[in-house]
């Protein structure tokens, strides 16, 4: 009986080998699609904690910039404390304006460190490339990776930065992974130098030097309650610069997430229109070898023995697919989070993939599902009664739907005469399979949302220019970063903004850190403490935010003292709407104020808060933070010069860019990562239309093969069947489009939305273009075109005379 | 006559089909023995329902009403797994279609029921080149169905239906879709088989090979309409019997 089953299962998989050979690709693709998917889901925490563990990495990073503490004392006290790690007090200098190989990298804010003579305890650096010793030698330095790869620095290079009127050229000796400011979009760097170099050429700069200091609790959730008693030891709370470990770990993930849960997504669907292709696939194989499967019935195999080898088919065939499919999603999900995580990336963790246990399930998952639509769709064949099947080739139930399908073909109207004949040719083919139609309907209409999305998402990201403020940033024309805020000429520097015709107008933001408090809870308990409580970053803009083209998702921007917008994060947490009080706590004091209005922000991933500098002055008279000038011209095409001039007198303590340049840079970083998996995607639904389109197409030509071959008899081409039938498909591919471009464009960026609200943006802010999107289509239907022609190359190939015995 | 051994039975049979609200009664109230190591022939105007009747005695078709018998089991109400193994073990069938399956080898086609059966590969192939020998396709075995002529695929159908040694061998019209000499040929091996003591059931049109058989049932409207008893080929010369068959069929579509 084996030898019996495994005779036919052989049989029936030479037989049909294109068709076979589709299936199996089909399964390949959707296996390839949820595999890799389940391995880049399960590594997206995972590479960054274990980085994080493994360099014993900081929760909190406190910089000193504004003398308002002394960097010995605070380390001290956390020294003292109980379940905290402390890092060296690290002296550092910040510069910009790095050249590489004669080219200019916007953009980027080096922390000159001094490095410490010990090993450290926290934030250990891994190295990737080159010789580290215990610091670099005398001249060379040590760059991280996130610094390295986007920047194209490899080890040898030499880079130059600008300092006092000559050229700090130092060479890069090794490439370090650093894990706090290692991010993806990061432009923060911690270049290392040898202590002499640092004493020689960079303490003595103007401003000296600031100290950084690293934490990490044993548990972060305890943070708070350090800090409670910093301040209550300190006199004050920490009024310097404070990094969390969100902002660490964010942008690490972001991609990973993104890419990760569209590609679940996508991937069952696949698979589930893979199972339906399969299941019609042995329907129609069940209903041509209706005779056959006749034949044995009357040599006496059971019904359970005539499933057996669809099984052994389908089985066979899928485990063919599944285990390429596997072995491929290794290699792929390794490449897409190599390039979302390039920055985590070392010689030895660079091939440690977790999640393969994950994806190993997933893809036995997909083979008994395979199996389990086999026996359920092969269950017809239990039916088949010998005589019957013998005599007719299909049993009376059979006979009657082929009866009914083509009356139902000619209830519709579609007859000759009322229609052209090539659309009255195309629309029968349609008819002949009607689940059929449904799936390749759904499936052009996946395909181009899948495209839809992949064109929106990118011209979403390439179109940043004009929706800055929707992800949180200021609109103005350019920007400047003061670098060393103790050396930049503040006064001057706003005498040239003055006295510049160009400019219309500019303003000062500065950041602080502060403590959030849901005003009512407050209230009501008399410990406050106990409140729910959060820190948050707060911006403090001396300006119109109206002027300087910050956005708001609903309400208004703070003008009064005692207003303040907050991030979504923040009104979702406390839960807060405009019109409501919160109280704050700024430098340790506690303002209530009032909710004028909530945006969405990438940075800091919405837990901020905007105020005006007025309101910061009120509770913190002495606050004079001015960390960047967002400046506007009247004419924008005027850009580029006036941030020109500016450098050229402030160059060496601050950044200035525009605009433009900044978020270039974000998006070139951003679609670099995006592109490959979204076009990959988009390849593979393509690919899959095709192929659905082919075996549907095939089971439609062969069901109503009498009817062509009668064509072709009275003196039809073929190419004119072909085309017909071709004309059809164009015709449903193209209905499936449109509610596909629906689909992608409105329905789709909420599934990115659910993935992003955790990251602070909750809409997405969406920029279409159509031309892109008109060109998704016309891929689809092209695809769609294309798997119909190729379907029906059997009737070109064919004589009538076999067609219409078939 | 020696008393023989009842090997099929039918009784009070029916087989009614329906094609949407009409019914159609294709085999009404037979009562029918088949003998061990007979020669029957079944002949009746095409329509009348020896197809029919012929499926239901080999447990291919169920049965509207009454009763199959294989010796003393009832086939009618067998289930899946006794069908399947009665289909296997103790019927042949060879139909005027022939029915090769298209994809397998002549030799995989002929040795196809033997692996169903459950046989030992050795036994199986030692009887299929036996057969094979026998049919005289011995060349053909590598071969598809259709490289091959249709005499010589109802000869591997012939040699397919009886690797398993069936008890009852049944035949619908096997000579329908050969030529002469062809036709000829099957005829001769079934009648050849039949004198080796193989019970043959055998559906026909044509008198010359109706007489090779031993009784004659003749069918009209599902009914048996006669049946013309005549013994074992020899025991009359062959025209008296083409002339006994003539006559009786001849009278029979005249009443
Ligand atoms: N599945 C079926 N549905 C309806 N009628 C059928 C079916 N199978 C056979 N018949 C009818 O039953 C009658 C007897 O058929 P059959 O047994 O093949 O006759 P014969 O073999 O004597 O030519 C015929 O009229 C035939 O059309
Ligand atoms: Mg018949």
């Amino acid at each position: 009986m084996i030898t019996a089953i495994w005779k036919l299962g052989k049989s029936y998989l030479v037989k049909n080998k294109v068709q076979n050979a589709f299936v199996a690709l089909l399964v390949l693709l959707s296996a390839l699609l949820v595999c890799t998917a389940t391995i880049i889901v399960s590594n997206t925490g995972d590479r960054f904690d274990e980085m994080h563990m493994r360099t014993n990495g900081s929760h909190q990073i406190l910089t000193f910039e504004k003398k308002l503490h002394d960097p010995e004392a605070v380390q001290h006290w956390w020294q003292s404390q109980q379940g905290v790690q402390t890092s060296d007090l690290m002296r550092y200098h910040t510069l910009s304006g790095i050249v590489h190989q004669g080219k200019d990298i916007p953009n980027l804010y080096m922390f000159m460190m001094e490095t410490p003579k010990n090993t450290p305890s926290v934030d250990q650096l891994i190295v990737t490339e080159g010789k580290t010793g215990v610091e670099p030698a005398p001249g060379t330095i040590w760059i991280p990776t996130s610094m390295a790869y986007p920047a194209g620095i490899s080890l040898g290079d030499e880079i130059s930065i600008p300092v006092d009127g000559t050229k700090l050229e130092l060479q890069v000796s090794a490439i370090v992974v650093d894990v706090p400011y290692g991010a993806p979009f990061s432009n923060t760097a911690r270049v290392w130098m040898n202590h002499e170099d640092y004493e020689t050429r960079i303490d003595g700069l103007d401003g000296g030097s600031n100290f950084l200091l690293g934490l990490r609790f044993d548990n972060y959730g305890d943070n708070l309650a350090y800090w409670h008693s910093f301040s209550s030891a300190m006199g004050t709370p920490f009024l310097e610069s404070k990094m969390e470990f969100e902002e660490i770990s964010s942008f690490y993930l972001i991609i990973n997430q993104i890419v990760g849960f569209i590609m679940i997504f996508l991937g069952a669907v696949m698979l589930i229109i893979a199972l339906l292709t399969i299941g019609f696939t042995i329907s129609d194989g069940i209903l041509a070898n209706y005779r056959t499967i006749g034949v044995y019935k009357s040599l006496g195999m059971t019904s359970r023995a005539t499933i057996l080898p669809y099984l052994l088919q389908y089985g066979l065939l899928s485990a063919a697919a599944i285990l390429p499919a596997f072995a491929l999603s290794t290699v792929l999900a390794k490449m897409i989070i190599d390039l979302s995580a390039s920055s985590l990336r070392t010689p030895s963790s660079g091939s440690a993939i977790q999640g393969l246990g994950a994806a190993v399930i997933v893809a036995i998952m997909v083979f008994v599902l395979v199996l389990l639509f086999v026996v359920v769709y092969a269950r017809r064949a239990r039916a088949v009664m010998p005589a019957q099947a013998i005599r007719y080739g299909m049993s009376e139930g059979d006979s009657k739907l082929l009866l009914s399908r083509s009356n139902a073909a000619d209830s519709t109207g579609i007859r000759f005469g009322h229609l052209p004949v090539s659309a009255a040719i195309g629309l029968r083919n349609l008819l002949i399979n009607r689940k059929g139609t449904v799936i390749m309907l759904i499936l052009t209409m996946l395909a181009s949302s899948v495209l839809t999305l992949g064109s929106v998402v990118l011209s979403s990201i390439g179109g940043i220019q004009g929706t800055a403020a929707q992800w949180g940033y200021d609109s103005a024309n350019a920007a400047a970063m003061v670098v060393n805020k103790s050396a930049f000429p503040y006064d001057e520097f706003e005498q040239t903004l003055a006295s510049d015709s160009r400019i219309s107008g500019y303003g000062w933001q500065g950041n602080m850190t502060a403590i959030v408090q849901s005003g009512s809870v407050a209230s009501d308990q008399q410990n406050s403490a106990s409140a729910p409580a959060s820190s948050l970053s707060l911006s403090i803009l001396e300006g119109s935010y109206e002027e300087l083209g910050f956005a708001n998702l609903e309400g208004d921007h703070p003008v009064l003292r005692n207003e303040i917008s907050i991030g979504v994060q923040v009104a979702r947490n406390l839960n807060k709407q405009p019109g409501d009080t919160i109280d704050v706590y700024i430098a340790g004091q506690r303002v209530t104020m009032i909710v004028t209005g909530i945006y969405q922000a990438i940075a800091n991933m919405s837990n901020s808060a905007r105020i005006t500098m007025e309101g910061a002055l009120a509770v913190y008279p002495d606050f004079n933070n001015r960390d960047v000038a967002f400046i506007n011209v009247f004419n924008p095409k005027e850009a580029n010069a006036v941030v020109s001039d500016l450098n050229g007198r402030f160059k060496e303590t601050a950044s200035i860019v525009t605009q433009g340049t900044l978020l270039d840079s974000v998006y070139n970083q951003a679609s670099a990562i995006l592109v490959y998996p979204m076009s990959l995607m988009g390849l593979l639904f393509l690919l899959a239309t095709f192929l659905i389109i082919y075996s549907t197409c095939r089971i439609n030509i062969r069901l109503a093969s009498k009817t062509y071959g009668i064509y072709k008899s009275i003196g039809m081409t073929s190419g004119r069947i072909r085309g017909a039938i071709a004309l059809g498909i164009v015709a449903l591919a193209f209905s499936g489009t449109i509610p596909g471009i629906v689909l992608g464009i409105f329905v789709l960026p909420v599934l990115l939305e659910m993935v992003l609200s955790g990251y602070g943006i909750v809409s997405l802010p969406v920029i279409l273009n159509g031309g892109s999107i008109a060109l998704a289509a016309i891929i689809s239907v092209a695809a769609a075109f294309l798997g119909s022609w190729a379907s029906s190359k059997v009737i070109r190939d064919t004589s009538p005379r076999i067609l219409t015995i078939e | 006559m020696l008393e023989r051994q009842v090997i099929i039975a039918a009784r009070n049979l029916c087989k009614t089909y329906s094609a949407g609200n009409e019914q159609y009664h294709a085999v009404r109230n037979v009562d029918l023995d088949i003998h061990e190591g007979e020669f029957t022939v079944i002949m009746g105007n095409s329509g009348s329902g020896k197809s029919s009747l012929l499926y239901l005695l080999s447990g291919l078709d169920n049965v509207t009403a009454g009763e199959v018998y294989f010796r003393d089991r009832r086939i009618d109400q067998f289930g899946e797994r006794e069908l399947s193994d009665f289909r296997a073990k103790n019927i042949g069938y060879i139909y005027q279609s022939i029915n090769l399956v298209p994809d397998l080898t002549i030799w995989d086609n002929v040795t196809l029921p033997g692996y169903i059966a459950g046989q030992k590969k050795e036994a199986i192939a030692t009887r299929a080149r036996e057969l094979a020998h026998t049919m005289g396709i011995e060349g053909q075995l590598g071969r598809l169905p259709s490289q091959t002529s249709g005499g010589q695929q109802q000869r591997a159908a012939i040699a397919r239906a009886l690797i398993n040694s069936p008890d009852v061998l049944f035949a619908d019209e096997p000579t329908g879709s050969l030529n002469y000499d062809q036709g000829v040929a099957v005829l001769d091996l079934l009648s050849g088989m039949n004198k080796d003591g193989q019970t043959v059931v055998m559906v026909t049109h044509d008198i010359k090979a109706a007489c090779r058989a031993d009784r004659l049932i003749y069918i009209r409207d599902g009914k048996i309409g006669g049946i013309l008893e005549f013994g074992k080929q020899g025991d009359m010369n062959t025209n008296d019997r083409e002339a006994l068959i003539f006559s009786f069929v001849s009278q029979k579509v005249r009443v």
